[in-house]
């Protein structure tokens, strides 16, 4: 056991990480109500053989205004660790080692965070969009394609023919996001939050054949990556937002739920979301995926009024029963893995040798993640 | 003494034959999980004893036994998993 270590470092950790500016600045509902949670993560290691070693790659929370961790400690028999961001997006990482043993591999992570709802007011985004500010230079990269976000060919031609002649930019948003929610629809069999392969998501050749008929199926990352991808190729920087559900949701069962005092396992919970940038409004929240997951768990039909108000509170706005870990996609982890590049980082991901442990799959990796609402 | 080294060394011979390694290209792996569903497929094709995926090379190497796979069994694996390949 290394606890003296951990604690030192936790302490390290909680410096670099609260250094964003004080919880609520960023929203504009004046004294926002915070929520606490305390989070507990638990590995243990598993493998076909006995003897093995294994390594582990943790995604910590960003703390900005609207998300704090305010406590992070964490403990195990590992052999070697590091806390980094080291990456192409500044994915916070717990990094563990363990050398090749019999011994059980533990990791016990403890996080304590405080969030508050997230809205950008309208009027703000409105506004910036009208003033057509330049896009700042290091937001840039949220206009690139990844591997599976592409902007060009397809996906381009269907941007154009969604946003028509709209030149404003958050006028272009409104249209990405209401196609989205309109074409598309939560896939229950899909696995985990989906790969966000948008390339594959759509694969037909007629753009007007997509426009008016494409109808695409799959999770959370799915549905984010093609409002991103779409968006991307419309001219708006967009990103994905990787995360996991906390607990309840005030709005509906179907977003996140809890027992009677708070407590939820949540070791399958991760969501994804979604932010676009207008300048002179900044990161602006959205969430296209969970329309569908509404109207999927609650049986609602797209025009059903309670969905109508989801989607419009969604196109400014996060309900914070959830913290964000990163935006990546496709990138490489520190240390660097024996599989690159990682599509996303929602997920704990671990390796043994070459061998990919199943992250999609809790009790074959084996972890467990649980969420206790304190209030 | 010197018909019993000779069969010992045939057998030898004849066991080493029987087994080959081979290097196969593969398209479509895009994130690590894919190296896991081709492994998974891999495994349970008759006569595979090794493998070794390698995602940022995009390749796989495969040491199987001769007499119970081949080449085309391998490929028709990775297809099974829902990628292509081809022999290096």
């Amino acid at each position: 056991m290394q606890r003296r270590n951990f604690i030192e470092k936790s302490s390290l950790l909680v410096g670099l990480m609260a250094t964003a500016p004080v919880l609520g600045f960023a929203s504009d509902i004046k004294n926002p109500k915070s929520r606490k949670f305390i989070v507990n993560y638990n590995f243990e290691i598993k493998h076909d053989s006995k003897n093995f070693p294994a390594k582990l790659w943790n995604p910590l929370p960003f703390t900005t205004a609207y998300q704090k961790v305010k406590l992070l400690r964490f403990d195990g028999n590992y052999d070697n660790y590091n806390i980094n961001s080291k990456n192409d997006y500044d994915a916070n990482t717990l990094f563990a080692e363990w050398k090749k043993s019999d011994k059980k591999k533990l990791l016990h992570l403890q996080l304590e965070i405080e969030t508050v709802d997230r809205t950008v007011s309208l009027e703000k985004i409105k506004r910036a969009s009208k003033l057509n500010l330049a896009t700042p230079q290091n937001i840039q990269i949220y206009l690139e394609p990844t591997a599976h976000i592409p902007t060009t060919g397809i996906i381009k031609q269907l941007a154009d023919r969604i946003i028509g002649d709209s030149t404003d930019s958050f006028e272009k948003v409104k249209k990405v996001y209401l196609w989205c929610a309109q074409h598309t629809f939560r896939d229950k069999n899909v696995i985990g939050c989906g790969k966000g392969d948008v390339g594959k998501m759509v694969s037909e050749k007629e753009v007007e054949y997509i426009y008016k008929n494409g109808y695409y199926g799959g999770k959370c990352t799915d549905l984010s990556s093609l409002f991103t991808a779409i968006a991307r190729a419309a001219g708006i920087p967009t990103r994905e937002v990787f995360g996991i559900r906390l607990g309840k949701s005030h709005f509906s069962k179907a977003l996140g739920k809890s027992d009677a005092k708070g407590f939820a396992t949540i070791s399958s919970w991760q969501h994804c979301r979604a932010e676009y940038y207008i300048a002179g409004a900044g990161w602006i929240p959205t969430d296209p995926a969970d329309i569908t997951k509404l109207e999927l768990v609650e049986g609602l039909k797209f025009n059903d009024p309670k969905v109508q108000k989801l989607l419009e509170k969604y196109i400014n706005s996060w309900e914070m029963n959830w913290v964000g870990f990163n935006h990546a996609r496709d990138f490489k982890l520190f240390p660097q893995p024996e599989q690159y590049p990682l599509n996303m980082f929602g997920y704990p991901y671990g390796e043994v040798e070459d061998n990919v442990l199943n992250y999609y799959d809790p009790k074959s990796f084996e972890y467990k993640i649980t969420s206790q609402e304190i209030f | 003494m010197k018909k019993i080294l000779l069969l010992s060394l045939l057998f030898s011979l004849s066991l080493q034959a029987k087994e080959q390694s081979v290097t196969l290209k593969i398209d479509g792996m895009t994130c690590p999980l894919c190296t896991m569903a081709i492994k998974k497929s891999l495994k349970s094709t008759k006569g595979v004893k090794k493998i070794k995926i390698s995602l940022p090379k995009k390749r796989a190497v495969v040491l199987f036994e001769t007499t119970q796979a081949n080449t085309t069994t391998l490929i028709n694996a990775i297809k099974k998993a829902g990628y292509s390949a081809e022999l290096e």
